[in-house]
């Protein structure tokens, strides 16, 4: 048996024990390791084939009577394996060396890169519906989310764009440069951000004074948002300060957005660039 | 005549008490899991062949898991073993040369680079040449005249362990969010290897070693005695300095490139045998080699247990039932007044 | 025998011992003395193949000693330092290391004769009672005692000693010396011993070397080394060398600084 011990390990990869399903056939069991597809899963209606979610995963409610099993960066494999799933859903963040054993194993892992912007965001949303062959109802979601979102940039085109700044980290400071939605979402709804073009998403106080924004718009990831406003507050200087228009927004409806979602933060956004027109 | 027949029995004994561990940890960690397999299962599977997704996660994750876990434990607690006995210091550890540090500089590195999209091989293989860079360096900074400085080791491992540290926080700072992640998951030590080659590296490297040092049992025995009582001895000893060094560097580089760092476990563990079954190598090495790793599949069973389905890192178990121990063994040396 | 040719030798650039010459027949009870610092315990090490020469060589038996391997040299030449280090093994497993030279190639356990060469080295040194008990639980004479019982193990034919009772008191620096007497006349063991005590090295030795300032500033019996014109030159202190009235060997004595006067 010390043999069989030594040269198993080799097995499984060439095919394993597992049953594997055909590629293509009616996806059953999901396991999804990201927030985003999950919620995306539920959209599209087939919120019933996910039996296995990470901690984060808690949109909709119908989700906490699905399995946890890890979270955004560890994860059981055990417990997965377990679940018996045809398709495990992962994203960049996901540990590499579990994604490995997954595939080791002969499970079918399909990686989605974080979305860079509105578009990226259909475009996985499409290329999971394809997944799960909800293509129809994605491509509806998606025409209704682009309709809404002509619509915002058409009203907000023609006003005086508001400087924003968009702050997403705090010590240090980070935000949101040219190919993250966030950025779309400030361009989207007639603002300007101010940190387009820089080229990392690490930015300085003195930089942000120095180009006075109109609007600074704290969305607090795992920082202190309040405290945040407070040390903002304490540049009397900056026209978002004089203005009163330092605002604090509740992160979950920024993070991990769907069309859906995202369409919502835009209508969010755009009321806090035009608040007074 | 009658001693040596005692000692032996003592010996044949611990050995047994050893084997049983080890049998002891790898049933507990093939047994339990998130998956919840009853342990008649288990038993069922490993011996009768029953099939099943059940099988799948026995052989194919739990055994891979456990048989590295019996590799790095053993690995690491054997350089503990011989550099305690070459440095004749208790507090020596294999992380104190600063290997580890070398082989951590090397693999984040390598994913600030991004060059682990190449294959999957080379973040071990740049944690390995990080191990052996460092390795080269403490070796020609402390050869002068044919003598292989022990204190000099010591003294510039530890500075090599803060330029490391360092310099990982550099690679931090530097970092895109998705690489800060692969850098820290890796320092924190992961017996979850996917892939069975580098195992069964490790699991041979950690046997033939084994192998190895027992040609040395009678020198380390020696050096227990110092460099100049050795040397009277008849004990070549630069040449077994140079070559103990050797042997330890290459257990220590493929333990930390394979699992990254688990800490306390060649601390603890020598310290702890050698209390046991006493100080002659001869005993002490294999003893070592065996609770080591039972050890390490032990804390590795609980760490992805204790809080499940999440995992911790094992080295976080290693560290606090270790370093309780240590601390344990340390309070009752000071009651006996020794 | 033992000889050293010109040999000088030193720590880095420094050199310590100067174009040394003397030789040292089988048999003999030797005595090395001098001040300190004047070169004693490198002159021991030269001896022991722990140092190497800078020139100049150390013969033993019209052989080099550095073309003997170390083992080899191990069986034949067996030396005990100033301090025992206090490991926590038994007296018995400390005495047994001394036959590491003898052991061949894949030896795993000692043999029976191992074992009783042991059990000899213990009963000759008198430390066959503490045989069970920790070296870190003895007193300092009776580590010195199993460290020269481990020298024994080696079942050397020369015996080389550096300050073996330093700090030790009265009846332990007898016995041992008294020991080494034993060993010299019923053993046939070569003794050379590196020694403070004045007296005491003229009372057992039967040759002595008085070192100074890295070369030999007198060689012979202590007759002819032990004179108050020799010591007062390399000690540079006042003495008067008396004789002992028991066995007429020289016996020294130091004046203090007020007596000088006189």
């Amino acid at each position: 048996m010390v043999l069989q011990v030594f040269c198993l390990p080799l097995k499984a990869e060439e095919g394993g024990q597992t049953p594997l399903p055909q590629k293509g056939a009616l996806s059953q069991r999901i396991v999804s390791l990201s927030p985003v597809l999950t919620e995306e899963l539920f959209l599209l209606g087939v919120g019933d084939s996910v039996v296995g979610r990470t901690r984060y995963c808690t949109k909709p409610a119908e989700t906490d009577k699905i399995e946890v099993v890890g979270n955004l960066t560890e994860i059981n494999v055990e417990k997965i394996v377990s679940l018996r799933p045809d398709l495990v859903l992962v994203i960049p963040l996901t540990d590499p060396r579990a994604k490995q054993k997954l595939r080791s194993l002969g499970i079918r892992v399909e990686e989605f890169p974080e979305a860079a912007d509105f578009r990226g965001i259909c475009d996985s949303f499409l290329r999971l519906a394809g997944m799960v062959h909800k293509e129809k109802a994605a491509a509806d979601l998606i025409e209704k989310a682009k309709r809404e979102v002509s619509r915002i940039r058409q009203e907000t085109g023609s006003r005086q764009p508001p400087a924003v700044f968009i702050e997403v980290g705090a010590d240090p400071l980070v935000t949101m440069v040219k190919g993250s939605y966030f950025h779309d979402l400030i361009e989207f709804s007639g603002g300007v951000n101010i940190a387009a073009e820089a080229v990392h998403q690490l930015y300085s106080r003195e930089k942000v004074l120095a180009k006075d924004p109109d609007i600074i718009i704290i969305v607090s990831m795992g920082f202190d948002g309040e405290e945040e406003k407070r040390i903002w507050q304490g540049y009397p200087g900056l026209k978002a300060v004089r203005q009163g228009k330092i605002i604090l927004v509740d992160s979950d409806l920024f993070c991990a957005p769907t069309p859906v979602s995202f369409v919502h933060a835009l209508q969010g956004v755009e009321k806090i660039l035009h608040a007074e027109n | 005549m009658q001693k040596i027949k005692k000692r032996s029995l003592k010996w044949i004994f611990w050995l047994l008490v050893l084997a049983a561990a080890v049998l002891g940890a790898a049933a507990f960690a093939l047994s339990v899991g998130s998956a919840g397999i009853p342990f008649g299962k288990v038993f069922r599977i490993l011996f009768e062949g029953q099939k099943g997704i059940e099988r799948s996660i026995i052989w194919d994750i739990r055994m891979p898991r456990l048989l590295l876990g019996f590799a790095i434990g053993g690995a690491l607690s054997l350089a503990g073993v011989i550099l305690q006995g070459m440095f004749r210091n208790p507090l020596v550890e294999p992380y104190t040369l600063g290997i580890s540090g070398g082989a951590a500089v090397g693999v984040s590195l390598n994913i600030l680079f991004g060059l682990h999209r190449i294959g999957v091989l080379t973040m071990p293989f740049s944690g390995f040449l990080g191990a052996c860079l460092v390795i080269l360096l403490l070796y020609g900074l402390n050869m002068k005249r044919r003598v292989l400085s022990l204190q000099g080791l010591l003294l510039t491992g530890v500075m090599i362990n803060f330029i490391a540290s360092s310099l990982i926080m550099l690679i931090l700072a530097l970092s895109r969010r998705e690489s800060l992640q692969g850098i820290i998951f890796w320092i924190m030590g992961s017996l979850d290897e996917p892939n069975a080659f580098l195992t069964r590296l490790a699991l041979g490297a950690s046997v033939l070693f084994l192998v190895a040092t027992y040609f040395f049992h009678s020198d380390l025995n020696a050096l227990a005695l110092g460099e100049e009582e050795a040397l009277h001895l008849g004990v070549p000893v630069e040449r077994t300095k140079r070559l103990l060094f050797l042997i330890t560097s290459l257990l220590i580089g493929v333990s930390v490139a394979v699992s990254g760092m688990i800490g306390f476990v060649g601390l603890v563990v020598p310290h702890f045998m050698k209390k046991m079954v006493g100080c002659d190598h001869r005993i002490l090495l294999a003893a070592s080699f065996l609770a080591g790793g039972a050890f390490l599949v032990f804390c590795d069973t609980l760490a992805r247990t204790v809080i499940a389905p999440m995992e911790l890192p094992v080295g976080v178990i290693t560290g606090i039932l270790g370093g309780s121990l240590f601390v344990f063994v340390l309070m009752r040396d000071n009651g006996e007044g020794r | 025998m033992l000889q050293a040719k010109g040999l000088t030798c030193g720590y880095g650039s420094k050199v310590v011992l100067e174009d040394v010459d003397f030789s040292v027949e089988p048999g003999a009870f030797l005595g090395i003395l001098g001040p300190n610092g004047s070169g004693k315990t490198t002159l021991l090490k030269a001896l022991t193949r722990l140092l190497e020469p800078k020139r100049g060589e150390v013969l033993f038996g019209g052989k080099n000693i550095w073309d003997i391997s170390l083992r080899e040299f191990a069986r034949e030449f067996a030396a005990v330092s100033q301090s025992v280090s206090a490991v926590p093994v038994t007296v018995e497993e400390y005495v047994a290391l001394g036959r590491t030279p003898h052991y061949r190639d894949f030896q795993f356990l000692e043999g029976r004769k191992d074992f009783e060469i042991v059990a000899e080295a213990m009963r000759v040194t008198g430390v066959e009672v503490l045989a069970d008990r920790l070296m870190t639980q003895l007193s300092g004479g009776e580590r010195q005692l199993a460290a020269i019982a481990r020298a024994l193990a080696q079942e050397p034919r020369w015996l080389v000693l550096d300050e073996p009772t330093a700090h030790l008191d009265i009846a332990h620096q007898i016995r041992i010396l008294d020991l080494l007497k034993r060993l010299n006349h019923e053993k046939k063991i070569t003794i050379v011993i590196v020694h403070h005590d004045l007296n005491l090295v003229s009372e057992y030795c039967d040759r002595i070397l008085l070192i100074s300032e890295g070369k030999i500033f007198k060689g012979g019996s202590p007759e002819e080394v032990l004179t108050y014109a020799n010591i007062e030159a390399v000690y540079k202190t006042v003495v008067i060398v008396n004789k002992n009235p028991i066995s007429s060997k020289p016996f020294v004595l130091l004046v203090p600084a007020e007596r000088n006067k006189k």
